[in-house]
């Protein structure tokens, strides 16, 4: 491989990018255009609804209390916070002596007839009071109305008490009738051309009047206060209108404020401190800079715009180089030159990468700036409460950079590896849609709130080595917490994983360009049929790449549809009972789950099942192996698992039930061991050592398959700390069953590691609370704590060391020669030339 | 300079399972001279070629191009030979002389000696008046000429031509022939393959007739005339595919 073929390749490939006028509109042009095109439309609407004046009537104005809350045909300009609210608010009154503010000197209101529109206001005033008691009748006989009737209720906090249907109320009638009005209400609302209307009701200025009089005269003896009447002015609105929204806010402040001043007035006159109506009388104090609250904004907005970015530039790019060079016919003009497939993938990938990368890059600088500009403008008008919205932190924008290569670095491998595989810019297009639905699904799960990366969080490890959320968990903190204290620890784990996945992302997109099917994929017609037939016509030795794939993706498929029906079955069982049952379920989720679709994938799809499951009597020397190794590596597991224990969550309730069942001493041992030991290392050695590590080792490659194999088989285990603990010893695993190819030792090896783990957790139980002396020269190497028994250093160092040597003598064994499907390929065409042969020569 | 032995090419199918598209093919070219693979559409030409051209791999048998085996080192048999088939497209949104440079550097052509090489290429193709279009603009006979162009830019020794000339008018048609002569001429080794028979008379110095992945006969025009006792090389075809066909279908019977 050579940088120079690489060089020529990436500079021709991004010259011919960037004469693709879709490539330079999505990755240059949109960006620049898309955010103050966004903005701009928003900003309409908000001043629409900001500087639109609303309707207001208000009815009943002679009972209006004397501190005026109308001033010059409008409310008055003191009741509200910023002045000039004042002016957006037309006040229409019944009153005949205050002039009203709707003079038609606005086109919208012109028309406005003040006699229609003070009927259409009674009319609506009648029905929204007919609504009211009805909905105050009927809430105590039923719950949704009740939850209506809370802010109706004739005093604030008074609670609907629950009660009776009594016999004599027509209860379904009333409700049939209250469910009119409310129609009625709704029509009359919406054809009034009113936004919001406000009742005084009668005697309602009288009764403020009397009250203050009564505290003024401080004559508190009598009940005087209380038997006066609970009077409300009912204010109408429709809150799925924005317009009667807006005007409702208005009319809301300005009544706030105007009652603030209703009760000066009152406290003035009874000679009372304003403190006594605000006895809590906080002092809010908001300590977040400008550069916080910016950054907080920005911390929920750029991961998510990063992420999505990202990808819209990998994947057109991706199809263009990679689909549109077949569509083009060019594919085969470049696989002749002397350039090599790896070479010309690398060139390729990196034109895509530098792609997804300037589009993020120029997305993130224009929605940057447009908000920011945004902001300012907006702020010239009215306050807002993001101050002045200063840009990240120079290192936050570092940040966003590191973690934005190995990020678009993904992408742009899998998009490549998926556009390679389609033979149109169209198929390119269906075959990458799914892969931008699980992108913006990952990233709505890592932008929700209560996701974060923190060092106290144990799962958080986890969400680091998730791809896509890893990095945008990462850059979301940092964003946040601008000098990075506490979540750099985070970076390496992030980094590396990332890296990690575009490496393999990478590596299937060169050996899908390797692959002659792929590269000169004629179109057929998909024939479910033929399909089949083929599956099981032209069978091989054992199975494919493919096969295993789909195997691993049968066995979780039906491990996620059985959760419910597994969980079903625990309910309602004795506890006496519950050892047994979990024991009965984990040998049927091991037998039908995961033994069954590998077994029957072999019988049907390959020809050999004994070859492919690896049926083989191995050496002596392999057997006695598996049988020592587990000794050695259980205790360095057993203290792995503890040190490792704080980045672990919590095990689910399911899981916490299947340890006690392995520690439960009520139970034979022998069936624990057989649920726990025998069943899974049979059946999870046919499944992941069997079928599909025989599978995946199918390209030559085995130190991958067996990867690869060992990954399936932690992932299996669904549980973190098992996923953890699966995946390094599915590692050993594979690696015995391709030295020895066999089946038989993988099996011994995972009945040892499991039995051990059984035989750990009984005798923990067993031997918690006895005095130490009871260990008599064991205490030398094990110690009895409540989590447990714990290895000490010694048996640690003795284990690792003779754990080291066995894995060495492993892998020095000689390499058994799979029939690998090169050799089955040539294997093939050479029986036919001989029955061709034979016929012409007969 | 070119030695093809047992090559064989076996692909699975949907429809039909192992279809085997080459049988065994052998045969051998020597510098100086035209090979001309005859066969119908379908017959393993393309399959046969693209093997040769390492854009393939063979599922059987070898072959031995300008020393280099394709399958131990298809990189030192791709810097050697000059392939053109009509699959073999140029690229739209590059212009006649970007692309044959570009080819020519992934040659490993560089500075005064890609340059020298380009205006060499350029004068006896007659390509200059459009050397600065957008292939997207050129017409059939201007992108052929391109990918001739590209084909001989690092002066292979071994050169392959896939049905070169299908879909081209007959001017065009000559002029790649032609082109095709000349090198012959310069001592080139030259794979020629065509379901044309006119093209073969005119143009090939030995033949091979290809038919259903086997190579039923080769040799020079003469000999293959004399051996079957036919002086005319279309009929001679037709009873070769003749023959074989009904041997088959005897032996399918």
């Amino acid at each position: 491989m050579t940088w120079k073929n690489i060089r020529l390749i990436l500079l021709r490939e991004v010259r011919d990018q960037l004469r693709d006028r879709r490539t330079l509109f999505l990755v240059l042009v949109l960006p620049l255009i898309l955010y103050p095109g966004l903005a701009i439309g928003m900003l309409q609407m908000a001043m629409y609804l900001n500087e639109h004046p609303q309707v207001a009537v208000i009815l009943g104005t002679e009972n209006l209390p004397e501190l005026p809350l109308i001033e010059e045909g409008r409310i008055a300009e003191r009741w509200f916070y910023n002045p000039e609210t004042a002016q957006k608010l037309l006040v229409v009154t019944d009153s005949s002596t205050i002039r009203d503010s709707v003079d038609l000197r606005l086109p919208g209101t012109s028309h406005l007839k003040k006699d229609e529109l003070l009927n259409a206001a009674r009319r609506v005033e009648q029905l929204a009071q007919t609504y009211r008691q009805l909905t105050e009748q009927l809430a105590p006989y039923d719950a949704k109305i009740a939850d209506e009737a809370f802010w109706l209720a004739s005093a604030t906090n008074q609670q609907v008490k629950k009660k009776d249907i009594p016999a004599d109320l027509d209860f379904n009638g009333l409700v049939e009738k209250r469910h009119q009005v409310h129609e009625q209400l709704v029509d009359e609302f919406a054809n009034s051309k009113l936004q919001v209307l406000a009742s005084i009701p009668a005697g309602y200025g009288r009764a403020i009047a009397q009250i203050d009089e009564l505290l003024a005269s401080k004559d508190f003896s009598n009940s005087k206060l209380r038997e006066l009447p609970t009077l409300r002015p009912l204010v109408v609105r429709n809150r799925a209108s924005d317009k009667s929204e807006v005007a409702y806010r208005r009319v809301r402040e300005s009544f706030d404020f105007w009652e603030k001043g209703l009760l000066f007035h009152r406290l003035e006159a009874a000679n009372l401190p304003m403190t006594v109506a605000d006895p809590l009388n906080i002092v809010p104090l908001d300590i977040a800079g400008e550069q916080e609250v910016a950054a907080n904004v920005w911390s929920k907005v750029f991961p998510a715009i990063l992420v999505i970015m990202a990808l819209t530039g990998a994947f057109y790019p991706a199809i263009d180089v990679a689909a549109g060079e077949k569509e083009r016919g060019t594919m085969e003009t470049l696989l002749i030159c002397p350039a090599t497939r790896s070479e010309i993938v690398l060139g390729k990938f990196l034109t895509v990468l530098l792609f997804s990368v300037a589009t993020t890059v120029l997305n993130l600088i224009s929605m940057g700036s447009t908000s920011r500009y945004i902001v300012s403008v907006t702020q010239s008008a009215a306050q807002t409460s993001f101050g002045n919205m200063p840009l990240p932190t120079a290192m936050a924008i570092c940040w966003m950079v590191v973690l934005l290569i190995p990020l678009a670095g993904l992408f742009s491998a899998l998009s490549f590896a998926l556009a390679t595989f389609a033979r149109s810019n169209k198929e390119g297009q269906y075959y990458l849609t799914p892969l931008f639905m699980v992108a913006l699904g990952l990233t709505m799960f890592a932008m929700s709130p209560s996701i974060e990366l923190s060092t106290t969080a144990g799962q958080s490890l986890f969400y680091c080595m998730m791809p896509i959320v890893g990095p945008a968990l990462l850059l979301k903190a940092l964003l946040v917490n601008t000098n990075g204290t506490g979540v750099l620890v985070f970076a390496f784990p992030v980094l590396m994983s990332s890296v990690g996945y575009t490496l393999l992302a990478l590596w299937w997109a060169v050996e899908q360009f390797k692959s002659e099917d792929v590269l000169f994929r004629e179109s057929e017609r998909f024939d479910l049929g033929l399909w089949l037939n083929h599956l099981f016509r032209d069978k091989e030795p054992t199975p494919t790449t493919s096969e295993a794939v789909a195997c691993f993706i049968i066995m979780m498929l039906l491990q996620f549809l059985s959760i419910n029906a597994f969980g079903q079955s625990m309910v309602g069982v004795k506890p006496e009972d519950m050892g047994m049952k979990v024991i009965q379920l984990a040998v049927i989720q091991q037998i039908a789950l995961i033994a069954s679709p590998a077994i029957f994938m072999a019988l049907l799809l390959t020809k050999s099942a004994r070859q492919t499951l690896k049926l083989n009597w191995p050496k002596f020397s392999f057997l006695a192996a598996a049988i020592a190794l587990p000794l050695a590596l259980h205790p360095l597991a057993n203290e792995l698992l503890h040190a490792l224990h704080q980045f672990f969550p919590q095990l689910p309730d399911a899981a916490k039930a299947a340890f006690a069942t392995m520690a439960d001493q009520s139970l034979p041992l022998a069936i624990v061991i057989g649920a726990f030991a025998l069943t899974p290392a049979i059946c999870e050695e046919v499944a992941f050592r069997g079928f599909i590590l025989s599978g995946l080792s199918r390209g030559g490659r085995t130190g991958i398959a067996i990867l690869l194999s060992s990954i399936t088989f932690g992932i299996i285990h669904m549980i973190p700390q098992q996923v953890f603990n699966a995946t390094l010893i599915g590692l050993v695993l594979g690696l015995i069953a391709v030295r020895s190819n066999s089946l038989l030792p993988g099996v011994l090896f995972h009945l040892c590691f499991n039995s051990m783990a059984v035989l750990h957790a009984q005798l923990s139980g067993h031997l918690l609370g006895q005095p130490e002396s009871e260990l008599g020269p064991a205490r030398w190497f094990v110690s009895v704590t409540p989590e447990g028994i714990r290895y000490m250093p010694i048996t640690l160092g003795v284990c690792a060391v003779s754990a080291f040597a066995l894995i060495r003598w492993l892998i020095r064994q000689p390499h058994v020669k799979l029939p690998t499907s090169a050799a089955a390929e040539i294997g093939a065409p050479r029986e036919m030339d001989d029955h061709q042969h034979a016929a012409l020569t007969s | 300079m070119i030695s093809v032995s047992k090559l064989t090419k076996t692909f699975n199918d949907l429809k039909r399972g192992n279809v085997p598209a080459l049988n065994a093919v052998s045969f051998e070219v020597r510098p100086g001279e035209v090979f001309g693979l005859l066969g119908p559409n379908g017959a393993g030409k393309t399959t046969c070629l693209r093997i040769l051209s390492t854009v393939l791999r063979s599922t059987g048998g070898t072959a031995i191009i300008a020393g280099y085996d394709v399958n131990k080192n298809p990189a030192q048999v791709r810097s050697r030979i000059g392939f053109m088939s009509n699959n073999t497209g140029v690229y739209d949104r590059m212009t006649a002389w970007e692309m044959v440079e570009y080819f020519g550097q992934l040659y490993d052509l560089e500075g005064e000696q890609l340059r020298e090489r380009m205006h060499a290429v350029f004068a006896t193709l007659q390509m200059n008046d459009f050397k600065d279009l957008l292939c997207a603009k050129m017409s059939t006979g201007m992108k052929q000429k391109v990918s001739i162009a590209r084909t001989i830019i690092h002066d292979p020794p071994v050169m392959i031509f896939d049905e070169p000339t299908s879909g081209l008018d007959v001017l065009v048609a000559r002029n790649v022939v032609d082109a095709i002569r000349k090198l012959r001429d310069a001592g080139k080794t030259i794979i020629y393959s065509t379901h044309i028979m006119s093209e073969v008379e005119k143009l090939c110095d030995r033949v091979g007739i290809i038919h259903k992945g086997s190579i039923l006969a080769m040799g020079s025009r003469t000999e293959l005339c004399d051996q079957h006792n036919e002086h005319d090389i279309e009929e001679l075809f037709f009873k070769l595919v003749d023959q074989y066909d009904g041997l088959q279908a005897s032996v399918a019977v």
